[in-house]
């Protein structure tokens, strides 16, 4: 999934740059749609009618979301967005950079989620930035080492002391 | 409020420097505090008010002047430092400093990183000193605007700031405000102010609401880090380091350019809550519209990052004005600082320059001298800082989002601003996959809150006659600036679709 400028240089590209609109446009519009419904469903309160619900804020907002993202949603449609959601999906599973974005987020999930609270924050920063170095491939086994002891030493010894706060 | 409590002011003001300067300890102070702050505006996640309130319980066991110095010298370094990550990183250090990433980080990766730098440290300095000698002279002035905005004034701020972001942060300004409005809807959830409705309150943490922290790191700083690792072989910031000084010549050049953001920053600064965050962005874009080179702005453009950088910063004067006078804070470090005073006894409030003579110039006066030794240490540790944030975005870039975990663990303690930050990460990765801008957003997030309570609580005021309401002198100018701006962005957005389209149809013309 290339930013869009790349797309957008041949009709192909075109239409797969429409589909990716069309995705996250719609994407807002459900986003919006819960928004208005939530905010209907926010109790009534005040003398002022709608005016001074705790929902009016996000309803309005809400509403302007859904007529923003519509606005999107057609202008993917015209440009032949919907036809190309398929295509676009195959070239997302083959592509490289989206391989190498699961991977990163993979490596930071296994940080928050996975290590930090189960394991000590040192001995999860230290893993994290090991397993990230090792696939980033930033340079032989003694460059690795030595990156990992410092960036570890600086978030998870050395910032803490400093602020003198607890780590997670 | 009256001339002559100012005028005692300035009177007082050359002996009260005098004072100031010749206390080593406190220049000592000064010095590192702007360091600290720096350091502190360096790393994502580590703001000015963290590292502020965590030297709060510290400061009351030194006298008033060094305690208030300390506090005011880690705000300004945080300000000035806060340019420079968005420059060499993207990410910008301080919510303020989101306006900087729109040419400075165009520049950076041009190689220009040293001018880039160079302008910002140039247009926060001029900025700050400006900033805060405009407050010392028009604060009676300002202080009589300020008694005027109400509740339906600071929520049309709050608009003008988001519409502007939305417009000016990315090529499509629709897709800058859905980014703002996504952000608003974000900064709704949690209890909200008026009637203590927990709203999209499905668990405890989220009746809290999402910190602010996590978001700031989550949207800017982890959503680069995907951007740029996804890629195999990521982006280097080469050219030259080295001792980065202010530039005169530079300053002398956009001088105008830079009084004209000042004024605006000194304005809109003084709007509680909101000021701060929507001032880069109203300087940003006057530059824009003023400019001869208007078609570089976004592109790397020198002017860009010192009109953002002097409104950033001249937002401090702005905001000083309600902290003093009124005792209501403007902004986040503001607040730390009205804390400070009660803490030393000094009482903020319109009595303040009589029960106080020489106390509004003093603290005039620690931000001057904050802001000079700010730029002498940025300079000192300049080529340092360049050097390492300069490091391949392979190193970089992980050891950032170890940083941003802190940051965001640091807001509140809890693990689910941790996880709230990598949702966020995830969230912003998608959107600048398709050039949504996400400053928008953060702008949405951090003024959202104080938009909502402020629309209904003007409701409320005005009930019985909403027409009064709309009427009122400073809404009605708002008013009409919100409504233009939204008119041009609109036209301004389809001229250049329509030649984008023509070019495209036409690729020899």
């Amino acid at each position: 999934m290339q930013s869009d400028r790349h797309k957008s240089a041949s009709p192909e590209g075109h239409g797969l740059d429409m589909a990716g609109e069309l995705l996250l446009g719609s994407f807002v519009s459900i986003f919006s749609l819960f928004v208005i419904v939530e905010s209907l469903r926010m109790p009534q309160r005040g003398h002022l009618g709608i005016l001074m619900n705790p929902g009016f804020v996000p309803l309005f907002t809400g509403i302007v979301l859904l007529l923003l993202s519509m606005v999107i949603n057609i202008r993917a449609l015209r440009g032949g967005g919907l036809q190309c959601v398929g295509s676009l999906l195959q070239s997302i599973r083959s592509e490289e950079e989206i391989r190498r974005f699961l991977w990163i987020l993979g490596f930071m999930t296994l940080y928050i989620v996975g290590l930090i609270g189960y394991v000590p924050f040192i001995a999860a920063t230290l893993i994290y930035h090991a397993l990230i170095f090792i696939y980033l491939k930033i340079g032989g086994p003694v460059k690795i080492v030595i990156y990992t002891l410092i960036a570890t030493a600086l978030v998870a010894v050395f910032l803490p002391r400093v602020f003198d706060m607890p780590v997670p | 409020m009256d001339w002559s409590l100012v005028l005692q002011e300035w009177k007082l003001l050359p002996e009260v420097f005098m004072r100031l300067v010749s206390n080593p300890m406190l220049m000592l102070t000064l010095a590192l505090g702007g360091i600290t702050g720096m350091i502190a505006g360096m790393l994502p996640g580590i703001s000015a008010v963290m590292s502020m309130s965590l030297l709060l319980g510290f400061v009351f066991r030194v006298p008033a002047e060094i305690g208030m110095g300390l506090l005011i010298a880690i705000y300004v370094g945080a300000m000035a430092a806060g340019g420079v990550t968005a420059i060499m990183v993207n990410i910008p250090g301080t919510p303020a400093a989101a306006a900087t990433c729109m040419d400075g980080f165009p520049m950076a990766k041009q190689g220009r990183v040293k001018e880039a730098v160079e302008a910002s440290f140039s247009g926060s300095f001029v900025g700050e000193m400006l900033g805060e000698a405009v407050t010392l002279v028009l604060l009676p002035f300002i202080a009589l605007i300020a008694l005027k905005l109400g509740d339906w004034e600071i929520f049309l701020v709050a608009m003008v700031g988001i519409t502007l972001a939305g417009a000016l942060a990315g090529d499509n300004p629709l897709k800058g405000w859905i980014s703002a409005l996504i952000g608003l809807v974000i900064a709704m959830v949690g209890m909200e102010d008026i009637w203590a409705y927990p709203r999209f309150g499905y668990t405890t943490e989220l009746m809290r609401g999402f910190n602010f922290v996590p978001a700031l790191i989550g949207l800017f700083g982890l959503s680069e880090v995907f951007m740029v690792l996804k890629m195999k072989t990521p982006y280097q910031i080469l050219g030259e380091g080295g001792w980065v000084t202010i530039n005169v010549k530079l300053i002398w050049k956009h001088i105008i350019t830079i009084i004209r953001s000042v004024i605006v920053a000194v304005g809109i600064g003084i709007v509680p809550g909101v000021g701060e965050s929507a001032a880069c962005w109203l300087g940003y874009d006057l530059a824009r519209r003023r400019s001869k080179n208007k078609d570089n702005f976004g592109k790397g453009e020198v002017e860009g990052v010192i009109a953002a950088e002097a409104a950033n910063s001249a937002t401090s004067g702005g905001a000083l004005i309600p902290s003093l006078v009124f005792g209501i804070p403007g902004s986040g470090p503001t607040a730390l600082l009205i804390a400070a005073m009660f803490m030393y006894g000094i009482r903020p409030g319109p009595m303040l320059m009589l029960e106080r003579p020489g106390f509004v110039a003093e603290i005039v006066i620690l931000f001057w001298l904050s802001a000079i030794f700010t730029r002498i240490g940025a300079m000192l540790i300049s080529p340092t800082f360049i050097r390492i944030l300069s490091s391949p975005r392979e190193i970089l870039l992980p050891i950032a989002a170890a940083l941003g975990v802190l940051g965001a663990w640091a807001a509140g303690f809890t693990r689910f601003d941790i996880y709230s930050m990598l949702g966020f990460g995830i969230l912003g990765f998608f959107f600048r996959q398709k050039n949504y801008p996400l400053a928008p957003m953060v702008l949405g997030i951090l003024v959202g809150k104080f938009a909502d309570t402020s629309l209904r609580r003007a409701l409320l005021t005005y009930s019985e006659n909403l027409s009064q309401m709309l009427t009122r002198p400073f809404a009605v100018i708002l008013l009409i600036f919100l409504i233009f701006t939204i008119i041009s962005q609109i036209r301004t957005w389809r001229r250049k679709r329509r030649k984008s389209l023509e070019s495209t149809a036409n690729p020899e013309s």
